[in-house]
Formats: structure tokens, C-alpha cells, sequence
């Protein structure tokens, strides 16, 4: 579909789409584990911030100079190892310069070489595109994240503490549950909400390109065009909500072990319940399971989209088909 | 809107429902003032205060409809004081409401399709950042700021160490006079609450019914002290908040299966993990933990509950049909 | 006996006491991606537990050796991680020659072997001082809390796809993100505290 590819790939749509647009960590859901559970302290979180932005370069570079040819399976490893070496290094570099920092950003550091964020970037971006993109989307993305680092940092820190840092801002009562990890996800939703408004509101140029799974909602299919996978023969030869009259009874009863799955997808159609969604779900076309890697940009939204449109509000029907609760 | 979402109350069953548990949340509410005096009821105004101001605001700055005349707001800031100790920090409660409203009912959907009891939420919250004030608990009669602190029900489950019956009068228990939370420790009050339930909500009292019953098993059967089968009864139910989110939280509409039997697979499921959760968590009172964890795994046994239901329902249909088969061939 | 108690203890206590991904952050991000896909949830949980698994056991079986345990924790990331990356090459090799899988299914076993939550099994293995069978017990355990982790999004997910009362600046990722906060609120309530950090 030409009309649904992406633009031309200007230094700045790179740039503007890494940080804020598809920003690795709110849009694309990658690399979570530092932005989660390590970015409580505005130091961890500048450690990690340069960590990530120099892993995605060393990387994104090395897979588009010299990795294009080799199998994807063998790539996966490779990144691993030269995030390894990296993050070996920093840690030695931060042993003999800082190792209060060190301590702080504890077991983090190390599981940074096998980030996520590292092998999507290259897998999606980096081993097709030349260098030179390659490493505007590095940096871009590795901006975007640590934007996302710092700011949870920053938020944790203050509210979580009364702290930027080291310095004490304010003596209030500390919100101690934000440095916990469900305060990370609490403070990503509401970054991502804001992130959402400000694209909105004044990027209004990349507002289509919005990946938060508002705009790229599909219709739901009508009831009507799950009908149609089902033959029509089988569909037509009986009504399964009434009896079959007892003419056509027999040949029916012929018919209905081979007739019986199909006809369950009419059926569902009107009467569908949670059960349906989940079968349905589960039974998916195979397709696109495995293509986690093969994503243009993982967009979770149209992901959910893609399994969710055609069984739309079929969930809902399980609850409205029951009697309402007498007020 | 493509379709509409789902209506777990009928028409304008939320309002009222909300109206209703308010409603109920009143006698305990001057319990409350009555045993600790006006320290609670200024809790008790701060946080409605509190849960309609975050309600308001909120959803100005998110941009979400707000109905505030649904009463979800105040009974969100009733139902947190009332479980908090009577000498709370305000700044304690006030921001448990705040979470309760700010981040769980807003963004996640409001009154009618909120996936966990803010409420709940809110309270665990407050646990997680200040357990050491959410449950000292002052003793009645003396809320000087230095005054020794009561040992709770819930703490002495919790320590394993039973009612020694000539300190703690069970009638006590029942009228809440003892260290606990300020509005949920007074059983009879809850009970004439759950008496108001049944009459006005015959199904939603089949939740509380079933959770409390299979809670009372599982007290039972695997007592935490060494008092016997008979004290464990009598204080795993009466202790902490059990009680108080057997009638609010487990019947709260926008989670609560509909149908009367998947209502009370829900009580029962519930009441396992709550039972669960305190024989191991680190926390004094976990209930509210357990009722999160139950709101978030529930829709899998549902949905396997409708998809059994329907197997059911299909090979009984199927039987209909052979017999009248058979019949038309005799005939 | 009393062997198997301790195995089967520890893996309880990590899956639902210190349920790694929500108590600790690790592996979120493929949780929650890997939740849209429910049909692959039984060979990816097998894979990752039989990552978690083995990639426990052999560093920890590496650390009893005098020479390693005493190198700095530098040296320990580059030989867990080593590890780790061997144990997936020979994996990936014995799977080429045998069985000749799709490369979808060795895409798969990427995210599987190759992510922050089984890295961070022998780290922490390491860091709390654990026995060898306690490290097995953390592997299984670690392995089947991913599972449970996956299980409990995908829940989440639906409901907030069919919920349409979430108001327009939260729909998509904000909504994911406060569930799987709520999630991991719920599981703090049994372990109360974050984990090793």
C-alpha cells in the first residue's frame, strides 16, 4: 500500500518521531525495565539516559555498516554482546570515578546490554537504512528515552522524596510508593497522556502519525461480515436459535457435527459472549505472531486492533445480555 | 460512539448505588465521631471534600466527563476515611482519595467501567507508602499525640497472638470498640448495613454473602492463632477491613459479574485471595491488596464460567433436539 | 524432601511474593508486547523458562568455582552474560540442525533468551546469596511469574480495548500503563517493598 508508507525520512521528521512522536518508551512500549524500576533518582536515571543513548548508537551504527547480511537470529546475540561489553566497561569506568553512582544504579546497569530498546531500534530500523539514518534514529530515540528517563527521575525524585538529586526541595511528607516500580508506570501513564496532548496541540503536522491508537482505530466490522467466512450453505441450513422443523430435521442432524464450528460463528455474531472473544482471539490467523521483529514500528494499539476490530464490544455482550441489577 | 460500552447498572443504577453506599456509610460515620470525636469528623469532611475537588479538577485537567452527582466521589472519600485510624495525618488520607480518584477512576474509564475499586486502590496506596500510619492505631479515649497506641485485631492476627477474652470483650468487638480502623471495625453497624443491601440489592448482597461465608471457612479451617477454631472465626472477620469491603468493595457494580451464580464464583474467588493474601503478606491488613488482585484475574474465570455455560446450554439443546427426533419417529 | 521444599518454595515466592515483573520492573516491556499475542503464550513461556532455568543454574553452578566468584561484578556481567548468550547460540544451533523451525520461531526465542528479566535472574541469584537449588527455584519461579505476568496483562488489555468510558487523552498506552501500575500495586501488597534496589 504506497499511500500508507511512511514519508520521506528528513533529518528532522528522524528526530522529532524519536523523541516525541514514536518516542521509544511511551508510544513504542521498549525498553521499560530502567524508565520502571531504576529511574527514581535523577542520577540513576542520567546514567542510564547516556547509557542507552550511547548503546543505541555503537549499535544501530555497527548493525547498518555490517551487519546487513547476516541472519537475524544471529544479530539478536550480537547486540547483546557489544551491550555487554559496553555496560562492563561503564561499570569499571564507574567503579575507579564514582562508586556511590555505581551502587545506586545497581544490577540496572548491566541488564541495560539487553534492553529491548537496542535490538528493536537496529531490527527495525538500523540493518535497512544507511549509516547516516541510522544514527539520526539512534540519537533521536535514545533523546526520546532518556527524555522520558529523566522526566520520570525528576517527578519521582521531587514527590517521592522532596529531592532533585541530593538537594532537599521541599520538606513535605514524601510519596514514598512512587519510587516502587508502580510508581514508574503510574508517572509513564500520565508522561504519555501529556506527551499525547502536547502532539495534539502543537504538532499538529505529525498529529495523524500518532501512535497511541486513537487515530490509527479501525471501524469495527459489522456482525454481518463475520457471517461471511461462514459458507453460505452451512449458514442457510438452519437458524441454530430456533428449532429446525422437523422436515429438514434429519438432514440437518446429518449435517451437524461437519456444520457445527461455522454455524458457532454465526451464532456469535448475535449472541456472542466473552468466551467467543477469547477463542476467537486465540485462534487468530498465525500470521502476524511471531513478527514482533518485523514490525515497521511496534504499535501496540494496531496490534490489539488487529485481533480486537472484528470481535468488537463482543465482551460488552456478555455483560449486556444479562438483566440489569435491581436498583 | 461505535457501540456502547458496557452498562453494568442499568439505567441510572449507578447513581443510586453510589447514593446507597454513602447512604450506609452514614452510621458508621457517627460511630466514628461518636467514639473518637471531632478529630474524625474533620477526616471525615476533608477527604468527601477532597474526593470531589480531585473529581472536579481532575477531570477538568484530563478532560474526562464528570458527573459528580453520582455520589462515587464522596463515597471514595467516606469509604477511605472510614478506614483509616482516627488520628490519621491528613495529609495521609487526603492523598490516598487523591490517588483513589486522580489515578484509578479517571483515567481508567469513571464510575462505570473502572477494572479495579478505587477505593481499594487508594487505601493500598497509603499502605504501601505509610504503613506505619495507616495502621497505628490511637486507643479510644486517648488521642493525645504521644498516647500509647492500640494493638488492632488485625495486628494481633498478624502477630499470631489471640484475644485474651479479659481484655477484649467480644461485645466490644462487635460495637467497635476497639483499636481499628475508625468506621470499619464496628461489626453491628456493617451488619445492619448489609441488612440495608440485601433489601435494596438482592444480587449484590449474594457477593458479600459469599465472600464472607468462604472468608469464615477458611478461618476455619486454617486458623492464624492459637486461641482455637472458634477465636479465629470471630477475628479474622471482625478484624482490619474485611468486613467493610465484603459490603463496598466486592460488590462494587463496575466489576461485579451480573448473573447470580457468576456472583457468587465471585465472592468465593475473592475471598480465597483476600484469605491468601494475609496469611502472607508483610502488611497488617492486606485486604485491599486482595481485592485488586481479584478485580484483575476475575475476567479469565468468567469468561471460562460463560464458555462452560454455553458448552452446557449447547449439548443440553442438542439432547432437545434428538428426543424430538425420536418423538417425531414414533409418532 | 526437603530439597524439593526449598525449590518449590523459592519458585512461589518469586512468582507471587516478588513477582519480578511487576515488582521489579524486569522484562515489562515484553510482557506487555508479547501479552497481545495470547495463542503464543505456551511455547514462549516454555522458552522462557527453560531460559530462566538452565541460565540460573549455570552461573550459579560457574560462581562455586573459587576464581570466578572472586572476580568483580564486571567480570560476573560479562561471564552471566556470556553464558546467557551461549546457551541461546547452542539452542539456536541444535534447533537449525534438528528441527528446522520457521524463522518466526527463532525470532521468538530471542525475546525469550535475550531480555532484561532472565539477565537479571543470575544477578540477582548472585546478589542475595542463594543456594543452588534456591537459584533453580528463582529460575522456574521467574520463568512461570513472566507467565503469570503475560496472563494478567492480556486480561488488562482486553478490558481496556472493550472499555470505552476511558477518557480520549488516555486511550492507548497512558490507560496500559496506570492497569499494569495498578497491577504492580496490588503485588507490592504481599512483598511491601521493591526488590534488590
Amino acid at each position: 500500500m504506497p499511500e500508507k508508507k511512511r514519508a520521506v525520512l528528513t533529518p528532522s521528521r528522524i528526530m522529532i518521531h524519536g523523541i516525541l512522536v514514536k518516542n521509544p518508551v511511551l508510544v513504542q512500549v521498549i525498553g521499560l525495565c530502567p524508565a520502571v524500576a531504576a529511574s527514581a533518582d535523577i542520577f540513576v536515571s542520567t546514567v542510564l539516559s547516556v547509557i542507552v543513548t550511547g548503546l543505541l548508537i555503537v549499535c544501530e551504527c555497527i548493525a547498518s555498516l555490517l551487519l546487513k547480511k547476516i541472519p537475524r537470529r544471529i544479530r539478536v546475540v550480537i547486540y547483546f554482546i557489544i551491550g555487554l561489553v559496553v555496560c562492563a566497561y561503564t561499570s569499571e569506568f564507574l567503579k575507579t570515578g564514582a562508586p556511590d553512582l555505581l551502587n545506586r544504579v545497581g544490577v540496572y546497569l548491566p541488564l541495560m546490554a539487553a534492553s529491548s530498546a537496542v535490538a528493536l531500534r537496529c531490527e527495525n530500523f538500523a540493518v535497512k537504512k544507511s549509516l547516516r539514518l541510522s544514527f539520526l534514529d539512534a540519537l533521536a530515540n535514545g533523546l526520546g528515552t532518556s527524555l522520558v528517563l529523566m522526566t520520570s527521575g525528576l517527578v519521582r525524585g521531587l514527590l517521592g522524596s522532596g529531592m532533585i538529586g541530593d538537594w532537599k526541595i521541599f520538606d513535605t511528607p514524601p510519596l514514598r510508593g512512587l519510587a516502587m516500580p508502580f510508581g514508574g508506570f503510574i508517572v509513564l501513564g500520565f508522561t504519555a497522556a501529556f506527551l499525547k496532548w502536547f502532539i495534539s496541540a502543537h504538532l499538529t503536522k505529525y498529529d495523524a502519525e500518532m501512535a497511541f491508537g486513537i487515530k490509527q482505530r479501525r471501524k469495527a466490522k459489522p456482525a454481518a461480515t463475520l457471517v461471511q467466512t461462514v459458507p453460505a450453505k452451512s449458514a442457510a441450513a438452519s437458524d441454530p436459535a430456533q428449532p429446525a422443523a422437523p422436515a429438514a430435521s434429519a438432514a440437518a442432524a446429518q449435517g451437524n457435527a461437519r456444520a457445527s464450528a461455522p454455524q458457532r460463528k454465526s451464532v456469535a455474531s448475535e449472541e456472542s459472549t466473552a468466551a467467543d472473544f477469547y477463542e476467537r482471539a486465540s485462534s487468530d490467523d498465525p500470521q502476524d505472531t511471531f513478527a514482533l521483529f518485523d514490525l515497521g514500528a511496534f504499535n501496540l494499539q494496531e496490534e490489539l486492533d488487529a485481533i480486537l476490530a472484528e470481535i468488537e464490544g463482543l465482551e460488552n455482550a456478555a455483560f449486556d445480555g444479562k438483566e440489569d441489577d435491581d436498583a | 460512539m461505535p457501540s456502547k460500552s458496557k452498562k453494568p447498572f442499568g439505567k441510572g443504577g449507578g447513581k443510586v448505588f453510589f447514593f446507597d453506599s454513602t447512604l450506609m456509610l452514614l452510621l458508621p460515620s457517627v460511630l466514628a465521631v461518636y467514639y473518637y470525636g471531632v478529630g474524625a469528623l474533620w477526616r471525615l469532611l476533608a477527604c468527601m471534600c477532597a474526593g470531589v475537588l480531585c473529581e472536579g479538577f481532575g477531570a477538568a485537567i484530563m478532560r474526562c466527563p464528570r458527573d459528580l452527582s453520582d455520589c462515587s466521589a464522596l463515597f471514595i472519600g467516606a469509604a477511605t476515611a472510614l478506614m483509616l485510624p482516627a488520628d490519621v495525618p491528613f495529609y495521609v488520607a487526603l492523598s490516598g482519595v487523591a490517588f483513589a480518584v486522580v489515578v484509578v477512576k479517571l483515567p481508567l474509564g469513571g464510575t462505570e467501567s473502572v477494572p479495579f475499586v478505587p477505593a481499594a486502590a487508594g487505601f493500598a496506596f497509603m499502605t504501601l507508602c505509610w504503613p506505619d500510619k495507616v495502621f497505628s492505631y490511637p486507643i479510644r479515649g486517648n488521642l493525645a499525640a504521644d498516647a500509647a497506641r492500640g494493638l488492632s485485631l488485625s495486628g494481633m492476627l498478624h502477630q499470631g497472638t489471640a484475644i485474651r477474652l479479659n481484655t477484649v470483650n467480644i461485645f466490644d468487638i462487635l460495637i467497635g470498640n476497639t483499636p481499628g480502623p475508625m468506621g470499619a471495625s464496628c461489626v453491628l453497624v456493617l451488619l445492619a448495613g448489609m441488612i440495608y443491601m440485601g433489601v435494596r440489592y438482592r444480587r449484590a448482597i449474594l457477593n458479600t454473602l459469599s465472600f464472607l461465608i468462604t472468608a469464615a471457612a477458611i478461618a476455619v479451617l486454617f486458623p492464624r492463632v492459637f486461641g482455637g477454631r472458634t477465636t479465629s472465626l470471630c477475628m479474622e472477620l471482625c478484624a482490619g477491613t474485611l468486613m467493610f469491603a465484603a459490603l463496598f468493595f466486592v460488590t462494587d457494580p463496575a466489576i461485579s459479574p451480573q448473573k447470580p451464580s457468576h456472583r457468587i464464583y465471585y465472592g468465593i474467588f475473592s475471598a480465597v485471595v483476600v484469605m491468601l493474601l494475609r496469611h502472607w503478606s508483610n502488611f497488617e491488613d492486606s485486604v485491599c491488596f486482595g481485592v485488586l488482585i481479584a478485580n484483575a484475574a476475575w475476567p479469565a474465570i468468567e469468561v471460562r464460567l460463560i464458555r462452560r455455560e454455553k458448552k452446557k446450554k449447547k449439548a443440553r439443546k442438542a439432547r432437545a433436539a434428538a428426543a424430538g427426533k425420536e418423538d417425531a419417529v414414533h409418532a | 524432601m526437603h530439597n524439593l521444599f526449598t525449590l518449590i518454595q523459592t519458585a512461589l515466592y518469586m512468582i507471587f511474593v516478588q513477582n519480578l515483573v511487576f515488582s521489579g520492573g524486569y522484562g515489562s516491556s515484553e510482557a506487555i508486547r508479547m501479552s497481545t499475542k495470547p495463542k503464543q503464550f505456551a511455547p514462549f513461556a516454555v522458552m522462557i523458562a527453560f531460559y530462566s532455568t538452565v541460565t540460573a543454574l549455570l552461573c550459579r553452578y560457574l560462581d562455586t568455582i573459587g576464581n570466578i566468584n572472586r572476580m568483580g561484578a564486571a567480570a560476573h556481567v560479562l561471564i552471566f552474560g556470556g553464558v546467557l548468550a551461549a546457551l541461546y547460540c547452542v539452542t539456536v544451533l541444535l534447533l537449525h540442525i534438528f528441527l528446522h523451525p520457521a524463522q518466526k520461531f527463532f525470532n521468538m526465542l530471542g525475546i525469550a533468551a535475550l531480555n532484561t528479566m532472565v539477565f537479571a535472574v543470575p544477578l540477582i541469584n548472585r546478589q542475595a546469596g542463594f543456594t543452588m537449588l534456591q537459584s533453580i527455584g528463582t529460575g522456574v519461579g521467574s520463568g512461570l511469574s513472566f507467565v503469570l505476568a503475560l496472563f494478567l496483562v492480556n486480561i488488562g488489555l482486553r478490558r481496556l480495548e472493550n472499555n470505552r468510558d476511558i477518557p480520549p487523552l488516555f486511550k492507548g498506552t497512558p490507560a496500559m500503563f496506570l492497569y499494569v501500575a495498578m497491577l504492580s500495586l496490588a503485588f507490592s501488597g504481599l512483598s511491601g517493598r521493591a526488590l534488590f534496589a
